[in-house]
């Protein structure tokens, strides 16, 4: 996917973004970048004393982080490596003023002149060339994952691939997701750092911009294969002239509210198998049981050290496959219970960011017309030429199906496995619609919402019982489906 | 990603080829659906780069008689997960008079072998016509429409004052109280004007409660078109405040105001009448012979009635194109069931 880049002029800076999401504002880029950057260095600063560090930067084209990394004199090498050249181009240029020159000057250091390399290539592959324990530091400065593919650079592998060229005690920090916006993502991130053999510290931070644009508060990691204890952060040493991080303040970050701490647990590990990420960034909220408070007590992750679950998602819940497990799954047993917002979630899932739940549940409403749409006769006769590739007993209820279809007999019974049948077709017909950004957006409806639809917010609604019918339904439309067939036959 | 390497052509019976276009096609394929009346933006050249840095892929199609390029139509597609997929293709097919036939059964091949490809199961399309014309026959409607169904077009093809004079009083009285108010306006391609569009537009969509894309979707939106010199915001201020704004699209003959919105703030100067008004000259300015206010309702309690309500006061011409309508590829979907069943397996999940 190509990339768009946009810079918006301020009275007093710019604001930086990338395929639209904002990467920085001037106003307060250093909050994001002292906080990513600087305790990590310190720590590999306090872990490897008399050394001169090796730092290795993945994204951060734009020579922020950069600038960060080269406060410490200790650092006698970095290393940045992006995908994107255009970034790398405003980071030497246009963002100098703010970079202080980061990509461009070598000033001294105590170690003599601080090297920077600069690579245009993708992360993944680069770090997956590196020898063994190599660097002291990593620091992931990467964009927000906008579709499936760019999560990798946050699966277990990747982060597998970080601690090897770590060395034992090298320290990495990572750019997270909102811990209030995206919380199962969040926690998916630590779940997956801790799968990856890593201990992980969270911190939060607001930054005000990033709050602006509805990102929520802002999410980090830092870690390392060697526990990080509370002595041994209130012990690092700061660099002077910082904006953001405070002395005395700074630690709190690592206190997550515990409404938002508690989900931890329910996250799986991200890995690239069986990606899991970019599911939870577009839907949110799911399974949550408790509502989110941030003013509540708060969870110090600096007291804590613990195993992560170890949970590896058992499929893609994005995927086709996945979501017509979820349909039959719901038509076998909805009978005996009402789905909950994580069913709710996992059939019919946002499948773009553009989208919310309120827009992707809507199309349930439009069901009925995507089945009317089809010729049942001519979808049974393509399925009857394959019928060496079905079930038996389905060969042979499609073949009385369509029998009754030709000659226009009536239909008193749909057997289970003509039910399965179409709820998987239905759920075909919806995906194939919801996948395509446009068309969830589509104009000027024909069917019975009209227009463009009203929203209530970014959640689905829960406590009532529109879709506990959903199995009986499903089957109740599979039935309407085939008497309209009948109708327009007559 | 467009698909404009591997070049390919098929002939029909009768002489009339289909292939990819190519960049140097491009001049040609913009002159000619911007020549055609039911030519729309979205069959640009422009409108499918920007598509695609929204993620989608393209596959822009010409067909040919001879050289002369005679229709075509660009394939949208969007790469996801799911195995489950439409192509897609709002404003199109497009042919030459005579061709539609021949034109429609290439584009079908086609689009067969594509959704092949890309494991699509229909092909959605919307050609901007008042009436199903035959060649259509296979196409079942689609329940949701992929463009404005209905809309309402002014003509800017007479004088100013016709315009004017064509418009409900109160269009016209709304109108010259924004430019009693001293209601300024200006057009720009600078692509610093995005976040004071975007700030309106957000403010309306929640006020009035509707789907709205994201600012990430206008950078890319606006930086394409504008680079192209296919699209203007404009923006009303009043008191150095700005109160209404609007992005339209030149394509052809016809200008389309595609986005806008407006402030709470001082409804009192009529903001947006002035702006509009404004748009409409600017364009009539331009040569474009129509102002497209794209979306519209007759109906009082449809989503669109509010605003139609607005729209209605400048007059014009309601128009009803045919809506969007879906070409199964019941190979396609009847594989993509099949594949379900085996890998799902209904028998496990009891």
């Amino acid at each position: 996917m190509p990339t768009s880049l946009f810079i918006e002029q301020r009275p007093n800076g710019l604001a930086f973004y990338i395929n639209g999401d904002l990467q920085f504002d001037t106003a307060d880029e250093a909050i994001y970048h002292e906080y990513l950057v600087v305790p990590a260095i310190a720590l590999a600063a306090q872990r490897f004393p008399k050394t001169a560090l090796r730092v290795l930067i993945c994204g951060g084209g734009d020579g922020l982080a950069a600038r960060d990394v080269r406060r410490f004199p200790q650092v006698g090498e970095i290393t940045l490596v992006d995908y994107d050249p255009d970034v790398l181009e405003l980071g030497r240029t246009v963002f100098q003023p703010y970079n202080q020159g980061s990509l461009v000057s070598a000033p001294d250091t105590a170690f003599g002149e601080n090297c920077l390399t600069t690579c245009t290539q993708d992360a993944f592959e680069f770090v997956a060339k590196l020898p063994d324990a190599c660097y002291h530091a990593v620091i992931c400065d990467f964009t927000f994952p906008t579709s499936s593919e760019d999560t990798r650079v946050y699966s277990r592998e990747w982060f597998q691939q970080v601690q090897r060229v770590l060395h034992p005690g090298g320290v990495v920090s990572t750019n997270g997701v909102s811990p209030n916006q995206r919380t199962l993502g969040f926690w998916c991130l630590y779940q997956t750092l801790l799968a990856a053999g890593l201990h992980a510290k969270p911190l939060q931070a607001t930054i005000p911009s990033f709050c602006e644009h509805g990102y929520g508060d802002w999410g980090f990691f830092l870690a390392s294969d060697v526990p990080i204890q509370r002595s041994a952060i209130e012990a690092l040493v700061l660099p002077t002239g910082l904006k953001a991080l405070q002395r005395n303040s700074w630690l709190q970050a690592f206190q997550i509210p515990d409404a938002i701490a508690q989900h931890r647990h329910t996250a799986t590990v991200h890995s690239l198998d069986c990606p899991q990420l970019f599911y939870y960034l577009l839907n949110p909220r799911l399974s949550l049981a408790a509502p989110l408070h941030a003013e509540s007590e708060p969870i110090d992750f600096l007291d804590l050290q613990e195993p992560g679950t170890a949970i590896v998602g058992t499929r893609d819940l994005l995927q086709l496959d996945a979501i017509a497990t979820v349909w039959l799954e719901q038509l076998h047993h909805s009978r005996q219970s009402v789905p909950n917002d994580h069913t709710l979630a996992e059939l019919i899932p946002v499948q773009h960011r553009y989208h919310s739940a309120a827009m992707t549940t809507e199309w349930l409403s439009y069901l009925k017309s995507l089945l009317e749409e089809i010729n049942i006769q001519q979808l049974l006769t393509n399925l009857l030429e394959r019928a060496q590739e079905l079930p038996p007993q389905l060969v042979r209820e499609l073949k009385q199906l369509l029998e009754k279809v030709r000659t226009g007999q009536p239909l008193t019974y749909v057997s289970d496995h003509t039910a399965e049948l179409i709820t998987l077709l239905s759920v075909t017909l919806l995906m194939a619609n919801l996948t395509t950004p446009d068309i969830v957006f589509a104009k000027g409806y024909y069917g019975s919402s009209g227009g463009y639809s009203s929203y209530d917010d970014d959640s689905y609604s829960s406590g009532n019982d529109r879709f506990g019918w959903l199995g009986f339904w499903t089957m109740l439309i599979g039935g309407m489906w085939l008497w309209s067939i009948y109708k327009r036959d007559d | 990603m467009t698909a404009t390497t591997s070049i390919h052509t098929i002939h029909s019976p009768n002489q009339l080829s289909i292939r990819l276009l190519t960049i140097d096609d491009r001049a040609d394929w913009d002159e000619f659906i911007q020549a055609l009346p039911i030519g729309c933006f979205m069959q640009s050249w422009a409108w499918a780069d920007f598509k695609e840095q929204e993620g989608y892929q393209t596959f822009r199609y010409g067909l040919f008689a001879q050289a002369r390029l005679v229709g075509g139509c660009i394939f949208y597609y969007y790469p996801q997960h799911s195995s489950a997929n439409l192509l897609f293709a709002p404003g199109a097919p497009c042919f030459l008079p005579g061709f539609e036939r021949s034109g429609m059964t290439l584009l079908i091949a086609q689009a067969r072998e594509l959704t092949a490809k890309l494991g699509a199961i229909a092909l959605r399309i919307e050609p901007l016509l008042c009436q199903k014309p035959v060649y259509l026959e296979g196409f079942v409607r689609a329940p949701v429409e992929l463009l404005p169904s209905e809309t309402l077009l002014i003509d800017l093809r007479p004088s100013t004052a016709a315009i004017l004079s064509a418009m409900k009083p109160k269009g016209r009285y709304n109108i010259r109280l924004s430019q009693r108010h001293g209601v300024e306006t200006h057009f720009t391609t600078d692509a610093q004007a995005i976040p004071a569009f975007y700030d309106l537009f957000w403010a309306t969509v929640q006020r009035q409660q509707f789907f709205g894309e994201p600012y990430r979707f206008f950078i890319n939106l606006c930086q394409t078109l504008f680079a192209a010199n296919m699209a203007e915001i404009g923006l009303a201020t009043w008191s150095g405040e700005t109160l209404a704004a609007v992005l339209v699209v030149y394509w052809g003959d016809r200008a389309t105001y595609l986005y806008g919105g407006r402030s709470n703030n001082h409804a009192h100067v009529m903001a947006s009448y002035g702006l509009h008004w404004a748009a409409m000259q600017r364009a009539k300015r331009r040569g474009c012979g129509i102002y497209d206010f794209y979306g519209y309702t007759s109906i009082p309690t449809h989503n669109y009635a509010k605003f139609s309500q607005f729209k209605r006061q400048f007059g014009g011409t309601p128009v009803t194109t045919i809506g969007a309508y879906d070409y199964f590829f019941y190979d396609q979907l009847a594989d993509t069931l099949i594949g379900l069943l085996q890998r799902v397996n209904p028998e496990n999940t009891r």
